[in-house]
């Protein structure tokens, strides 16, 4: 009993270094474990973002809290050279909240990062333009007829999702 | 408490452990077998439909491996995408090994999963997993079938049918 205690205060203690290196040191996310700072070259403004679809993943930082927080995901997509950023409720609202409070953020594509603005998109023909490639991108899916967005559900029962413009900071 | 070279044999053995066994799937972190005795499954799995995520128990071998996956219930059967799906172990556990256990408000069944890739036969689905988890209804969503082109920059889904073990998936 003695050793699986220690076992488990060690294992313990190896999975706390661990998630403090991914919070503290990794320069961003580590695989599905949020990060903080993201590490990279600075890259300048961007007016066309068409280059990010190259790109499967893309990681996003907010300074909102206190410190910083990033995720790495996939569900992104350049439009008309806009970029979009799509954050289902489903996998959790840590992003969304901060970006509720501060929409900054420093987004990094490869091995570049680049300070941007997060805007809530809510206009309904700009969603449109964007949902069916968006679908067909993210989830294999060709969609077409008419596309509605359904009210959001009750808090904890459904499933909303937040899209955001992604601009370089002027 | 000062580590020993035997307790971080130990340590690592449990979390060699924790991936292997003896627990499921800790939300977004893969587990091993699930726990509890399993069940027969369910006629129309209408229960694991309702539900946000459920768990999905695969093997290879002897090594077992559990994942939390979307799911919507279709016609009597449990169907799951998967993004990605050449990537994901789970999946390659299947294709060699189609016996599942599914584990779904605190109870575990038994089934038996299969790619399907009758596009027409899922547009149901795809129109169903679409409502579920991200709030659209649409007129019609085709589920592209097949490995995306070289140039085509789109993920790679792949949808499994889950049935009870015994019925054909």
């Amino acid at each position: 009993v003695r050793k699986l205690r220690r076992a488990s205060v060690v294992l313990a203690s190896l999975a706390l270094a661990a998630g403090l290196y991914v919070r503290l040191l990794a320069g961003g996310p580590v695989g599905p474990l949020p990060g903080g700072a993201l590490s990279g070259e600075p890259g300048g403004p961007v007016e066309d973002w068409s280059f990010a679809n190259a790109h499967a993943r893309i990681a996003v930082e907010s300074r909102a809290g206190w410190l910083p927080y990033s995720i790495s995901t996939g569900w992104f997509l350049a439009h008309e050279g806009r970029l979009y950023l799509v954050l289902p409720s489903l996998f959790g609202d840590g992003l969304q909240r901060r970006l509720a409070r501060d929409p900054a953020v420093r987004v990094r594509l490869g091995e570049r990062v680049h300070a941007a603005r997060a805007t809530r998109v809510e206009d309904e023909s700009e969603l449109a333009g964007m949902l069916v490639p968006f679908l067909r991108r993210a989830l294999g899916l060709e969609v077409s007829g008419s596309i509605e967005r359904l009210p959001p559900q009750q808090p904890g029962s459904g499933v909303e999702l937040w899209i955001y413009r992604i601009a370089s900071s002027s | 408490v000062r580590p020993t070279w035997r307790s971080i044999v130990g340590a690592l053995l449990l979390a060699l452990a924790a991936g292997c066994g003896p627990q499921g799937p800790l939300g977004i972190l893969p587990g091993g077998p699930l726990w509890g005795s399993a069940e027969p499954g369910p006629p129309d799995w209408a229960e694991a439909g309702r539900s946000l995520t459920v768990s999905l128990e695969t093997r290879r071998g002897w090594l077992v491996h559990s994942v939390t996956v979307i799911c919507v219930e279709h016609d009597g059967f449990l169907y799951v995408p998967s993004r990605n799906a050449p990537d994901k172990r789970w999946v390659r556990n299947v294709l060699a090994d189609p016996r599942v256990r599914v584990g779904v408000g605190g109870r575990v069944f038994e089934g038996v999963a299969g790619r399907v890739v009758d596009a027409a036969a899922l547009e149901p689905v795809a129109r169903k997993l679409l409502r579920k988890y991200y709030g659209l209804e649409v007129e019609r969503a085709r589920v592209l079938v097949g490995p995306p082109a070289p140039e085509e920059q789109r993920a790679d889904v792949w949808m499994f049918r889950i049935g009870p073990a015994g019925r054909p998936s």
